[in-house]
């Protein structure tokens, strides 16, 4: 499932956040998007998930226009996303918040949780959600924090369980918003390892990070935005070494600095 | 005064039905449903229509949840386009409205006068059938709430974004939810209808709404246990304060201004000292499955 987006503007008010962004996320890889901090990354995925409204532009999956769906309908169509400020149910546990998330649950209706025609389906999914969800949390470091309240986990821990939430959703066009910000750096390794793997099964990611080196590791391409527009597109290794790039996104320094 | 009490108890089962509907929608959902009143009214209401009517009793009882899940689904409608304080306000407007138009147009069911006279289900049945009921109603709710459906309502309550980007549609649990919540709220209804013998505009007011937020505030919001027992306890000080040692200097209207003082004074301590009411939401414990589990038994 491939990502694109074409000519996007986004303006609140006077501001304009984005100015005419186009790119592309083909399946199977890896796109990175970077960019200083106000550029515009964020918005970006808000507006390709139908969170806000766009001004102009459209958004194609696998070169079908999204329209005007709603958010939960871009989700189902398998476009998902994580926040930079990590969403999760706080007065659930942490095990329950990775159970919720997998799609076309058997236990989503009354009429199914109800029929004795279901029951055995539902205790199959139910239980199944369960074993992924523990299988989920060992790999995140969470496990031993899984009966806990999703609310009282720190600021990285959250960012672990959001990631984990998307993860089991299998989605196959997934945004990741700042994935390693606050994460410790073992855990750091377990989610790139888990995102690269997305590319084995075909599917396209799509991730926000500042730490270039990360970019440099795990992504096939990477676009820059600076101040709502794109300034430089290319590999990892060609998007680091652009000079608009260097002075947009670190300042006027040296070129080794990067 | 065992028969009393006995009496008393069966107020205090119908009142578990109606927190326990409330429950559903408000502890568990997060709608701020303040017309929680209408649903009660429509099952009266189903019974004294068909009552002034003269028409077969059985009517009424297969009428009313219907009816409530019917009021229910009316109320979501709104729910897509108003923000969560707004559709609050209205819930609001549409018990009042309903009041309004069955006061006022006597061929429905007696208009202010309402309808008296519908043949008592005593004490001795009543309140086996509704403890039944209640418990039904107990073990379906904490079934729905530890269900995959349960975890996405839950979710609703605090983040309806989140619901979005999981690829929920928020309008569809909430509308399932306050059908399901009409319906038995409308239930409770009708056994208030029968253990009152009248069905009158009085009965179903604003008052109830205060009351049975009352119960599941004081209870404890999303446990439905706890607002069980905030039935009671709520219904315990209503009655309670009839027994004032004759001594007091208060009576009549007074009595009844100090029992809503009472009430009201209960909520807010609940509030102030124990936020989650008497007995807290309980943690849904999802422990990880045992490697047999996992080989799949079914």
């Amino acid at each position: 499932m491939s990502l694109a987006v074409e000519g996007i503007v986004k303006r609140y008010g006077a501001a304009t956040v984005l100015d005419g962004v186009s790119l592309a996320a083909p399946a199977g890889a890896v796109t990175g998007l970077i960019g200083p901090n106000g550029s515009g990354k964020s918005t970006l995925f808000d507006v390709i998930t139908a969170l806000v409204p766009l001004d102009e532009g459209v958004v194609t999956v696998d070169g079908t226009p999204i329209g005007n769906a709603t958010p939960a309908a871009v989700a189902q169509m398998g476009l998902v996303r994580t926040f930079q400020v990590p969403r999760v149910a706080r007065s659930m546990t942490v095990v329950e918040n990775l159970m919720l998330a997998p799609p076309r649950g058997e236990g989503e209706s009354l009429l199914r949780l109800f029929s004795p025609f279901h029951v055995r389906r539902v205790r199959r999914d139910e239980l199944e959600r369960r074993r992924r969800a523990w299988a989920t949390l060992d790999m995140l470091g969470l496990d031993h924090v899984g009966l806990d309240f999703a609310g009282t986990l720190s600021g990285g821990q959250l960012k672990l369980l959001s990631i984990g939430m998307a993860l089991m959703m299998e989605p196959p066009t997934l945004l990741l918003d700042e994935p390693t910000a606050g994460v410790n750096p073992v855990l750091i390794q377990r989610i790139l390892e888990a995102i690269v793997a997305r590319r084995e099964s075909g599917a396209t990611t799509v991730v926000i990070e500042h730490n270039i080196s990360v970019v440099s590791q795990i992504c096939d391409s990477a676009y820059v935005l600076d101040a709502g527009s794109i300034i430089a597109h290319g590999t990892p290794a060609e998007v680091r070494s652009d000079e608009r790039v260097i002075s947009a996104y670190l300042g006027k320094r040296e070129r080794g600095a990067v | 005064m065992s028969e009393y009490l006995v009496q008393v108890s069966t107020v205090a089962m119908i009142y578990s039905v109606l927190a326990l509907s409330l429950n559903l929608q408000y502890g568990l959902t997060g709608l701020l449903n303040f017309g929680q009143s209408f649903f009660f009214a429509l099952g009266g209401y189903a019974v004294g229509i068909v009552y002034f009517h003269v028409w077969p009793s059985w009517i009424g009882l297969v009428a009313a949840p219907f009816a409530g899940a019917l009021g229910g689904l009316l109320l979501a409608l709104p729910a897509r386009r108003l923000d969560e304080h707004y559709w609050a306000l209205m819930t609001l407007g549409v018990a009042e409205l309903f009041l309004a138009i069955v006061n006022n147009e006597g061929s429905i069911a007696g208009g202010d006068l309402g309808t008296y006279g519908i043949p008592p289900i005593g004490s001795g049945t009543l309140l086996p059938l509704m403890a039944g009921v209640a418990l039904i109603v107990f073990a379906a709710f904490e079934i729905i709430r530890r269900s995959q459906f349960g975890r996405v309502i839950r979710t609703i309550r605090e983040d309806p974004v989140l619901v979005a980007a999981l690829g929920r549609s928020a309008f569809r649990f909430r509308a399932a939810v306050l059908a399901l919540s009409g319906a038995v709220g409308a239930m409770a209804g009708v056994a208030l209808a029968y253990w009152l013998t009248l069905v009158a505009s009085d009965v179903f007011s604003l008052e109830q709404t205060v009351l049975v937020w009352a119960m599941v505030i004081i209870g404890g919001r999303g446990n439905n246990l706890g607002v069980i027992v905030g039935a009671f306890v709520v219904q315990g000080i209503y009655v309670g304060s009839q027994f004032m040692p004759e001594s007091a200097p208060i009576a009549g209207e007074d009595l009844a201004l100090l029992r809503v003082f009472i009430i009201g004074a209960a909520m807010v301590l609940v509030l102030m000292f124990r936020n989650e009411g008497l007995i807290p939401e309980w943690k849904v414990r999802q422990r990880r499955p045992a490697p047999s589990d996992a080989a799949g038994s079914g």
